[in-house]
């Protein structure tokens, strides 16, 4: 039973090692118990005072009473929804950073939110939202479908950070141009505010609808996204090189961009603008997974839905006069964060 | 595996950059392309991986086309090392060099049981091996060149095409990768290398292809390409030419820059 004292010189794939910290499946193991966690947590988390145990036990035993309506109705969607939500963003900014080479290509920064949430006001006031059930959800990945095709068409090929970054503010610029012509034009100011807090991105006062809406369409985007890693670690070494390694570019492309377009856009859609987790979790991640793209996919989307549930719990566990949103959150400790990393970058294309 | 390109053209816009260009290489072959700048040594390379497509004319792979092999299976057979290339993220060399067994990986991650043998060969004649666990921003640039090389070495494959690989390297670091180069033709790969380096080039290559405003100046063994009125003529210097011993080709440097004015170029055909 003695066990062979050599070990292999190398492995594919490449183990990490000093250089890289934890192994891949701890880390997926700890996202994913953080995020069961987090999950029971945020189920006992509300305005209506619950007992998390008795609810369960009589929904298990089948019983409607008011505790289980609590938790059927409006805990589960929340917690269903910030998990979903979150693996999209986390997943799509961590696809993005591979495909444009870029860790600050994010759906926030380079304007996908913001076009997704054109699309989905704009299927709201022309009133298909109200006679199509899921034109909502198709606004927003038209939005984002239209925002990502700009973005790789300004973008794509060998940009820097700042034709990023640039091309970020005219798409951004441009979606919120249209969509301040949109509440400019509103008939209605109660609907300009319930538009104007929706952007902002919440979590409450989601439905099961919203979760029967949006997940199939979420899901699909996530699967896209998630079977791009092989493809992304050849990118690392530049176009040409992944092209002669066998990479299917053109179909690469079209992966990551409607993948990017049906995980966010559908987001977006139903939750609003939550900014910044697809920036963050990917680069808090990345130095634990060697910096490889196709190592980072599968933790990015764990650690995003993690980043959203804790903060939702947050907005709904501080306690100021309204609920905070969970966008404003998310910004608040986004955006300080965005510009610290811009900084890093411009040192280290200095140095 | 034979490498023929037959009478490539391309253009960028209304610009030729290769004018019917016909090359061939045969295995255990080492062919350098060689030529001044701009004379559309890197497009040519470009097309011969398959990474460009040519407006007109065919490369063949044994007498088959790309599309006829299959991308992933003309990946896995032929390795190619683009000029000035860099890692878009700090990996480490293991993993750097761990990418050239992407084509060999299934999409899914299916086991690529010949991998770590053949990354560990690679990092072994590159000199690399005690660098493995280095993150590539923290080497040299001659480091970085090696380890993009070993990427290379790493696919196994029959072909290899190297687009500067001796670049950014010091003279030590220049003959290794030439002998590294050299030793997989010998071993019976099919290698094309592009050079600026007219010494190595004379002494390492079997073939040259001088390319000169897109189109073949002159193809053959070295000491017949590597003519006085060529050099005067292509790259517009005169050399000097030292012969180590009367076995050995004669190493050629660059000594003076030729004046277009002159009569010798006039002269030639």
């Amino acid at each position: 039973m003695t066990r062979s004292a050599s070990v292999p010189v190398t492995a594919w794939p490449p183990r990490s090692r000093r250089a890289t910290g934890a192994s891949p499946r701890l880390l997926l193991g700890a996202l994913a118990v953080a995020l069961l966690a987090l999950l029971v947590v945020s189920l006992g988390v509300g305005r209506a005072p619950l007992d998390l145990a008795a609810a369960a036990a009589q929904w298990w035993r089948g019983e409607q009473t008011l505790a289980t309506l609590v938790l059927t109705e409006l805990r589960v969607p929340r917690a269903l929804l910030a998990i979903l939500v979150g693996g999209s963003l986390g997943l799509a900014g961590a696809a993005l950073q591979g495909l444009l080479r870029n860790p600050l290509a994010e759906p926030g920064i380079v304007g996908v939110s913001s076009c997704a949430a054109l699309g989905a006001v704009i299927a709201f006031y022309s009133g298909w939202s109200v006679a199509v059930p899921l034109a909502l959800p198709f606004g927003g990945i038209a939005g984002a479908l239209l925002a990502v095709l700009l973005l790789y068409a300004l973008a794509g090929r060998n940009a820097g950070t700042l034709t990023l970054i640039l091309a970020g503010v005219a798409i951004n610029g441009f979606a919120g141009a249209a969509t301040a012509l949109a509440l400019n034009l509103a008939p209605n100011p109660y609907a300009v505010t319930e538009i104007v807090f929706w952007m902002m991105g919440s979590l409450s006062d989601r439905s099961m609808t919203h979760v029967q809406v949006a997940a199939p369409l979420i899901l699909l985007g996530l699967g896209l996204l998630a079977t791009s890693g092989r493809a992304l670690d050849a990118l690392t070494l530049g176009e040409d090189a992944a092209i002669s390694l066998g990479v299917p570019l053109a179909r690469l492309r079209a992966q990551l961009v409607l993948g990017t377009a049906l995980a966010v856009g559908a987001s977006v859609a139903i939750v609003g603008a939550v900014g910044f987790v697809g920036l963050v979790v990917p680069h808090l991640l990345r130095p634990l997974v060697g910096h490889q793209p196709s190592r980072l996919l599968l933790p990015s989307a764990l650690g995003g839905a993690v980043l959203v549930q804790a903060a939702d719990i947050a907005v709904r566990s501080i306690p100021l006069g309204a609920e905070l949103k969970l966008g404003v959150v998310t910004a608040l400790l986004g955006a300080p964060f965005f510009l610290w990393l811009v900084l890093r970058l411009r040192q280290e294309s200095a140095g | 595996m034979r490498l023929s390109a037959c009478d490539i053209t391309v253009r960028a816009g209304a610009t030729p950059l290769l004018r019917g260009v016909s090359i061939d290489a045969a295995p255990g072959e080492l062919l350098g392309l060689i030529g001044p700048n701009g004379a559309g040594k890197s497009t040519l390379m470009r097309v011969l991986a398959g990474v460009r497509a040519a407006d007109q004319g065919q490369v063949l792979y044994d007498a088959r086309t790309a599309a006829q092999i299959g991308r992933r299976a003309l990946a896995q057979r032929l390795a190619y090392l683009p000029q000035g290339g860099g890692s878009a993220w700090p990996l480490n060399v293991e993993a750097l060099v761990a990418l050239g067994r992407v084509p060999h990986r299934g999409a899914f991650g299916a086991a690529d049981e010949a991998g770590p043998a053949a990354i560990a060969r690679a990092l072994d004649a590159t000199d690399l091996s005690a660098l493995r666990t280095r993150t590539v921003t923290t080497l040299s640039g001659g480091e970085l060149a090696r380890a993009l090389l070993a990427r290379t070495l790493a696919v196994d494959g029959d072909a290899l095409l190297a687009d500067e690989p001796v670049a950014a390297l010091d003279p030590c670091h220049q003959l290794e990768v030439m002998g590294i180069l050299r030793q997989r033709a010998d071993a019976g790969g099919t290698v094309i290398v592009v050079l600026h380096d007219l010494a190595l080039a004379a002494r390492f290559c079997d073939r040259l292809v001088l390319l000169h405003g897109g189109s073949v100046a002159a193809q053959g063994r070295p000491d017949d390409v590597l003519t006085d009125e060529r050099l005067a003529q292509v790259y517009r210097v005169r050399a000097l030419r030292l012969r180590p011993d009367l076995a050995s080709p004669a190493a050629v440097l660059p000594w003076q820059r030729v004046a277009s004015t002159e009569p010798f170029l006039e002269a030639s055909p």
